[in-house]
């Protein structure tokens, strides 16, 4: 699609195409992409991932509905449906001091602050997928809170996919002091018992958070899109003196996925947790990106991704730990380990540290290998049959990532979930 | 040996902004005129009398070189280089009269090696390290070849090995690092003027270490050596390379090309100890060191070992790499890269698994001092086949002032399920508590931190030959002058 068909055909009939600042970004975004296109394997940052494959699915339409809603996967959360595309829930009561609504809704109830706020992370503006979900997305949530709102119901965000190019585009605002849980759950229809397999769609999400001081934000994202789909999903969160972001990435479903998390710690004391798992057979890729900056002195952030991979899977792991000029007192941390359960099955790792401070205490370490032989001879010493030792090796291996989510009941959906991947 | 106490008296004895080896010897050189075209190709040759073989292969890598592009994913940052503004042949005038012992080598040059602490006599006497001296291009001397031929060893400048033993040079030329393979070494491919060459033979151990000693002289010359080294099934070599250069203002470039191949049961160990001139404080001068150094580990139980101490250059861009092809063979890389006022380096390995229990280490230090930026960069791969490998890597940087950088890009690529990659690194700034701790023993702040850097170096400086220890145990100290306090 060139700039001209997009604002000729296609952006006038987008949701709040009427408000001009919208309108900009939206063409801005859409110049941006159509300047540099798909990125190909020869830029540093997708010399791992591929994207050919889905060149000629990025302007197909969403046709028909994601079909029978499955029930939440959280007790009492507050609940969005988006089903291929279409924002499917009704009104729900909510606290005072939060606002959870669609992005279309929002471009009516409250466009002063999607202005003030949409686009506003350099991580979103400068990289080509995020422009390209900027220019064509239709909807996402927004999630507002007051400050010193503490939100006790989880958010539960559900994206339904069946068909066609999905651009999600997400908002989280937390204001000063406040606290909030949010699930973003991509499925695909496929996933839902009693569908038949949908086809090859492409999602290609943004969420951008801004938690203001001393707010807290636990975003747990679950992927399980349809086998044949492709995933792309980026976020971007900035952290403003002494706010804690706490994200888990569990990413099971989709025959590609691309997970990207970029934190900018802008205030002293900020905090930020990057954990994931990805569990990957037949020939899935999932290649997870993490840019941890630290912009301010005095930030502290941890991260742990693991992997399972089977059969001619293929594991990506890109993480870099930033640490600008000035900003002392940082402590970074960055652990990627992926045990490997097939002869085909292939992972690439590029932990990065670049740091340019000097009171700073940084690592990273990388493992990858098969189960460690010893601890399995040793369980099956003990008389424990070698699947259920081996089932026992992963389970443990895993669960020093799980036992970092500090969310009790979204642990347990997780938990379920890994368990069932392990057992099938 | 206390280390501490020698490096104190080094430190002192050298003051904060003078490089050490900063001086020009007066000895008039042959000068090929400045640029690069195919004339300048052939004059090379033609001025080593080559055979056609050679010239053919050096045209085929500067018809390559036209149509490539410099590197620039390295992380350094340096203004563009003019091909065509350097020379890129230089020889002394004494070569015509081809000096058959050192009586006969130009006493000027004798000198200068004195000046830089590497008396050729001495060496002969009290080392017993065989020398092959490169002054700018041409080799003018070299020692102990009887009694290395009596074990069978060529240790000999490869030019006059493509003379003398053309059947292996042109087996082996170009066999690791082909002419295509990258930017520099391809324009090296086409432009290289001397280096060393060494052959040992089937089941030999070399009776002695042997070493080259680089110096470049020449402004404006390029210095492109090429080493081609070969060990035979069975046979062990040490070999140790050191490099000086004088201070100048103009930039000066390098790039060398450095080739291992060993056969089944082989061992090479590759020390380097580099100490070029880094430029002033203001980032005004020093060497652009762009060398592609790689090992073929061809045959079975083969072993390769990499040592390099980089304290020097301007710009270092440097990645010695293994290619692990022999089933067991292994491979190894010990690495400290210091850097200092607006010094950069980018340096590391490339671990290629191929063959069936391979094995590789890698223990890189980082120093990072000034205005300075040291980048670690290494690829290890787990190819399909390779199968029960494995790999350790342990990178870790230190940072001396807060104006400076220290970076880590790691590549870890695993093919195969039973092999197991290891990776860790860190990156912290010198304790202050150890530097505390030192000083209330009343060291100086210098000698402190000398003791506290040797020591975070260790690992690697063991590795070095004797004879390489102790220098680099200095350099490490006088590297990091005035950079505390």
């Amino acid at each position: 699609m060139t700039p001209d068909i997009y604002n000729a055909e296609y952006a006038p009939n987008l949701p709040g195409s009427s408000l001009p600042w919208l309108a900009d970004l939206r063409s801005d975004a859409a110049a941006r992409f159509a300047a540099t296109g798909l990125p190909n394997r020869k830029v540093e940052e997708w010399r791992y991932t591929d994207l050919r494959d889905i060149k000629d699915r990025l302007y197909l339409e969403q046709i028909g509905d994601g079909g029978k809603i499955p029930p939440a996967l959280l007790p009492n959360s507050l609940r969005l449906v988006f089903s291929n595309g279409n924002l499917v829930t009704g009104e729900q009561e909510l606290p005072p001091g939060v606002r959870l609504l669609g992005m279309a809704q929002a471009m009516i109830a409250a466009p002063e602050i999607l202005a003030d706020h949409l686009g506003r992370s350099d991580a979103v503006r400068e990289m080509p997928l995020p422009s390209l979900n900027q220019a064509m997305s239709r909807d996402g949530y927004v999630l507002i809170l007051e400050a010193g709102i503490t939100l006790e119901r989880p958010v539960e965000i559900l994206f339904l996919n069946q068909s066609g190019a999905s651009y999600p585009r997400n908002l989280v605002l937390a204001g000063a002091g406040s606290t909030a849980t949010i699930v973003e759950h991509y499925l695909g229809a496929d996933n839902v018992p009693g569908k038949s397999p949908s086809d090859s769609y492409v999602l290609n999400a943004v969420t951008e958070i801004h938690a203001e001081a001393g707010a807290t934000i636990r975003r747990y994202k679950i992927q399980r899109e349809a086998a044949a789909a492709s995933h792309i999903a980026t976020v971007a969160t900035q952290l403003a003196d002494n706010a804690r972001f706490e994200n888990f990435d569990l990413n099971l479903g989709g025959k590609l996925a691309r997970s990207e998390v970029h934190v900018a710690l802008q205030g002293a004391e900020a905090a930020a947790i990057l954990n994931g798992i990805y569990l990957l057979r037949d020939k899935q890729h999932c290649d997870n990106v993490i840019h941890m900056d630290h912009v301010a002195g005095a930030t502290n952030s941890q991260q742990d991704y693991r992997g399972l991979l089977d059969d001619h899977s293929h594991g990506v792991f890109q993480g870099k730990i930033s640490v600008r000029p000035d900003a002392q007192g940082i402590e970074g941390h960055q652990l990627n380990k992926t045990l490997l359960l097939s002869d085909k099955a292939e992972i690439d790792s590029k932990p990065e540290l670049e740091i340019l401070a000097d009171d700073v205490k940084c690592s990273h370490g990388a493992t990858a290998g098969e189960l460690d032989e010893t601890g399995l001879f040793y369980l099956r010493s003990r008389g424990i049959p070698e699947w259920e030792a081996r089932r026992l090796l992963m389970a443990a291996f895993l669960a020093q990532t799980l036992e970092k989510i500090s969310d009790g009941d979204v642990r347990a959906v997780m938990d379920g979930m890994v368990a069932e991947w392990m057992g099938s | 040996m206390s280390y501490s106490a020698d490096t104190a008296d080094q430190v002192s004895a050298i003051s904060g902004d003078k490089y050490k080896y900063g001086f020009v010897t007066d000895i008039e050189s042959e000068l090929a005129p400045k640029g690069l075209n195919e004339d300048i190709v052939r004059f090379i040759s033609a001025k080593k009398d080559e055979p056609d073989w050679l010239l053919k292969w050096r045209l085929r890598a500067y018809e390559r070189w036209l149509t490539m592009e410099e590197p620039t994913w390295g992380k350094v940052a340096y203004p563009e280089i003019d091909f065509q503004d350097a020379h890129y042949y230089a020889a002394p005038k004494s070569k015509d009269d081809g000096p058959k012992s050192l009586d006969e080598v130009d006493p000027e040059l004798l000198r200068t090696y004195e000046k830089l602490g590497i008396p050729l006599h001495e060496q002969q006497m009290l080392a017993g390290v065989a020398v092959d001296a490169v002054f700018d291009s041409v080799s003018v001397a070299t020692t102990f070849r009887k009694e290395l031929a009596k074990a069978g060893v060529i240790f000999c400048p490869i030019s006059e090995a493509v003379k003398e033993h053309p059947e292996l040079v042109q087996k082996y030329l170009g066999s690791v690092v082909p002419y295509s393979d990258n930017f520099y070494a391809t324009l090296n491919s086409a432009v290289f003027t001397d280096g060393s060459f060494v052959y040992i033979p089937k089941g030999v151990r070399c009776p002695m270490e042997l070493s080259t000693y680089f110096r470049i002289n020449e402004a404006n010359t390029g210095q492109f050596e090429r080493t081609l080294i070969i060990a035979d099934e069975g046979s062990y070599v040490s070999y140790l390379e050191g490099c000086t250069a004088p201070q100048r203002d103009e930039n000066q470039l390098h790039a060398a090309v450095v080739e291992l191949v060993l056969l089944d049961n082989a061992e090479i160990k590759y020390s380097t100890v580099q100490n070029w001139y880094p430029g002033d404080e203001h980032g005004n001068g020093g060497i652009y060191n762009f060398v592609t150094k790689r090992a073929a580990c061809r045959g079975r139980n083969s072993k390769v070992s990499w040592t390099q101490v980089e304290t020097g250059s301007a710009i270092t861009w440097k990645y010695p790499s293994c290619i692990l092809q022999g089933d067991n063979s292994v491979g190894e890389f010990y690495s400290v890269a210091i850097t200092n006022n607006m010094q950069q380096a980018d340096t590391g390995t490339k671990m290629i698994h191929i063959g069936k229990n391979t094995s590789s280490t890698i223990i890189a230090k980082g120093i990072s001092a000034g205005r300075s930026q040291s980048t670690y960069r290494g690829l290890v791969r787990m190819q399909p086949g390779a199968a029960g490998s494995r790999n350790y890597t342990q990178c870790d940087s230190l940072l001396i002032g807060d104006k400076c950088g220290a970076h880590t890009v790691p590549y870890i690529e695993n093919r195969n399920r039973t092999a197991q990659i290891e990776h860790e690194a860190t990156t912290a700034k010198i304790s202050e508590d150890q530097l505390f701790y030192c000083r209330q023993r009343g060291l100086t702040d210098e000698e402190a931190l000398g003791m506290i850097v040797n020591g975070f170096c260790k690992k690697v400086l063991q590795e070095l030959p004797m004879e390489f220890a102790v220098e680099a145990q200095k350099l490490v100290a006088i590297s990091l002058e005035g950079s505390v306090g």
